[in-house]
């Protein structure tokens, strides 16, 4: 549960639902997501114990469909609130910790939008050159 | 005018079925440039379309909901409404925009009967006008969100499409007459321009309090105008005679916007102000190859010009707009923008018209041309022999007569879906706007001159005043003298009342967001009816009657958009 795999694409998911995607390691920004919002955050530390530390979190995106949830807990002390400047996670929470595998639905976006660019890229090339 | 090449098909109809084997014969070249053919303005010589001076739309969220953007807060591309806007980024972001474009069009009006001399006719029929399809980038861009002195701001850096040169056309019309021996002669002309004005913006937007947000653009305009124009006399699929013209020319500015934003709950305000500066028109190039002429078709002219350098101002134009979310699914908003063209000047090197006749017993041997200050020896001749008031003045500024244009959009968007992970809008709008364009209105516009062609007749004007007063010194010749130049400047036409060509846009489409990954599809459809010149030519050597067309076209454009946030 401790061993993250720093050169892989990880994803660690609590039991509350909230999961943690990216490269765990140090330094690196990963998609800290919790119930109705979306946070980008730069991981701090890694302790021995699997203790995750999130440093520079900023609001990336916060969903409609959870606002009740959303204001419920507002009142609760699990909220996080978003000027918060780290998120602690501890290990006990971790209940799966996955490899991302190779998505072709994510892929294949990926590619449609980076040949698009690559694409206006060069008109504008040809263009000017 | 993109035209100016029709009128010259009349030279070769006239020998065209007598001479279909002398057509085949080698041609001869003469190359020609100024003075005799004198060199103006892109915008004289009508290289300035309606479609290439105003901004376009970017965003595929904004574009689709009519165009609406001063008070919807987006991405990168929310700059070209406002660049406060671009306080929508929550994540780094990279966007990319691509069109492709068609349309269709038809003739409202046209005459039965073309006149090619002052006794000989031809009647015309079956006028076809085609608007082109072509394809153009629209933008890359990137916005990057962050913290700015312990507030929320963005960054934002574009490369972006302006404006096109314009939209092309195809038009076709079946002439017949005794000139064609009776038989159906097609006369048909392409249109295409290419290229446009690019700018690179870079952005910054800031939240000032926590209802309102600042933001500056800095653009850096240029890019190349080009237009090719090809015309062809065919008679039963054979091509006997073709010619061509091209034209392109540099522009380039620097410009700098500003805009605000308030938000009051789901009520959004904004507005912008796009500073008014110039745009430095340079290094013009014009190449005209003429149909051969009639009857021997074994020569022909290879006209060469150089398009004066201008600048052209750019008025301050504003804009105002509000956005309201009624739900989180519902956004309506609405814009308007300001765009005083008709305060817009020319600044170009100062031009003098020299007239004389080759015969002076016969006003119909006249030669006519445009000398430039930049033409030192030909300028200090005229400035010698006193045909030159103040020749030490070397530039000139006059109003550009643009009209004014203003434009209302209105759009609304619905998110069909909206989750964490999926969304899906469906846009509409409408966008109600004119674009410049100066309406060309036929001359005689004297009523004082004689004879069937304005051109023609005011050369014959001034011809008698030259019989009383041979050295041009009364008012009378002197008005007659300005009058000959008014034309020469603007094509041997005048533009009598510029009015605004107005156009009506619907707009619609869709997004798809999958996570981090969006999609936009766009399709607009603009409506407009315009009246032009066919047929037309503004050579005074050749002075053929133009003919006034009224037609309604519409331009489709399919948009593709696409971001990635990281």
């Amino acid at each position: 549960m401790t061993d993250f795999g720093a050169e892989k694409n990880i994803k660690v998911t609590l039991r509350d639902g909230e999961t943690v995607k990216g490269h765990i390691q140090a330094g690196s920004w990963v998609t800290y997501t919790s119930i109705g919002k979306v946070y980008r955050a730069q991981v701090d530390s890694v302790s021995l114990g699997g203790d995750i530390v999130l440093k520079r979190p900023y609001l990336q995106e916060e969903y409609g469909r959870y606002s009740l949830q959303h204001e419920r807990m507002s009142q609760s002390l699990l909220e996080i609130p978003s000027g918060v400047e780290r998120i602690e996670i501890s290990a006990y929470k971790i209940v799966q910790v996955e490899e991302v595998a190779f998505d072709r639905a994510r892929s294949a976006r990926a590619a449609g939008f980076w040949g698009l660019t690559l694409f206006v890229a060069a008109s504008i090339l040809s263009a000017r050159l | 005018m993109s035209r100016i090449l029709a009128g010259l098909f009349f030279v070769g109809l006239l020998g065209l079925f007598s001479s279909y084997c002398d057509a085949q014969t080698n041609i001869e070249v003469d190359t020609v440039s100024a003075p005799l053919f004198p060199d103006r303005t892109a915008a004289e010589n009508g290289w300035l379309s309606r479609f290439n001076l105003d901004r376009e739309p970017l965003g595929g969220r904004s574009r689709a909901m009519g165009g609406t953007g001063v008070a919807v807060p987006g991405g990168a591309e929310s700059h070209v409404y406002n660049p406060a806007a671009i306080l929508g980024l929550n994540s780094l972001e990279v966007g990319s925009e691509f069109k492709i474009y068609s349309g269709h069009g038809r003739a409202l009006a046209f005459p039965d009967q073309l006149q090619v001399t002052a006794t000989d006719y031809l009647d015309a029929s079956d006028y076809r006008v085609k608007p082109r399809g072509a394809s153009s980038y629209n933008s890359l861009s990137l916005g990057v969100p962050v913290s700015l002195l312990g507030k929320q701001a963005a960054f934002a850096l574009s490369y972006r499409r302006v404006a096109l040169t314009g939209y092309g056309d195809e038009s076709r019309v079946q002439l017949q007459g005794a000139l064609t021996s009776n038989a159906q002669a097609i006369y048909g002309e392409e249109d295409l321009p290419r290229q446009g004005m690019d700018a690179v913006s870079f952005t910054v937007a800031r939240s000032i309090i926590p209802q309102a947000d600042l933001g500056i653009n800095l653009n850096w305009e240029g890019g190349t105008l080009k237009r090719n124009t090809s015309t062809s006399v065919a008679v039963l699929g054979n091509v006997f005679a073709s010619g061509s013209a091209s034209f392109e020319q540099n522009v380039s500015a620097f410009s700098i916007d500003g805009g605000t934003t308030m938000h009051f709950g789901p009520l959004r305000v904004g507005g912008s102000v796009y500073l008014g500066h110039d745009l430095h028109f340079r290094n013009g190039e014009e190449r005209i190859t003429t149909i051969p002429a009639a009857p021997t078709f074994d020569h022909r002219l290879l006209i060469l010009g150089r398009p004066l350098d201008q600048d052209l101002s750019v008025p301050t134009m504003f804009s105002v707009g509000t956005s309201y979310e009624l739900s989180h699914r519902v956004t309506l908003a609405a814009d308007f923008l300001y765009r005083p063209w008709g305060h817009s000047w020319i600044t170009r090197t100062r031009v003098e018209p020299f007239v004389g006749f080759l015969d002076p017993a016969d006003p119909t041997t006249y030669f006519f041309a445009l000398i430039p200050a930049t033409d030192t020896e030909r300028w200090n001749q005229l400035a010698a022999a006193g045909q030159i008031s103040e020749p030490e003045i070397k530039e000139d500024s006059f109003w550009s007569g643009l009209p004014n244009t203003h434009s209302i959009r209105i759009g609304g968007e619905y998110f069909v879906k909206k989750s964490a992970k999926f969304e899906f809008p469906v846009r509409a709008g409408v966008r109600l706007e004119n674009m410049p364009q100066r309406n060309l209105y036929i001359p005689s516009v004297d009523p004082s001159a004689t004879g069937d062609k304005a051109y023609t007749g005011a050369i014959q004007l001034f011809y008698q005043s030259l019989q009383t007063d041979p050295g041009c010194q009364t008012g009378q010749c002197q008005a007659q003298k300005d009058y000959l130049k008014r034309m020469a400047e603007f094509n041997y036409l005048n533009f009598l009342s510029d009015q605004p060509v107005g156009t009506t846009t619907i707009t619609m489409g869709f997004g798809v967001r999958i996570s981090e990954w969006s999609a936009d599809l766009t399709l607009e459809r603009t409506d407009f009816k315009v009246q032009r010149f066919f047929l037309s030519n503004f050579d005074p050597l050749l002075n053929p009657t133009p003919a006034l067309t009224f037609e309604s076209q519409s331009i489709l454009n399919l948009v593709f958009s696409a971001h990635m946030r990281f």
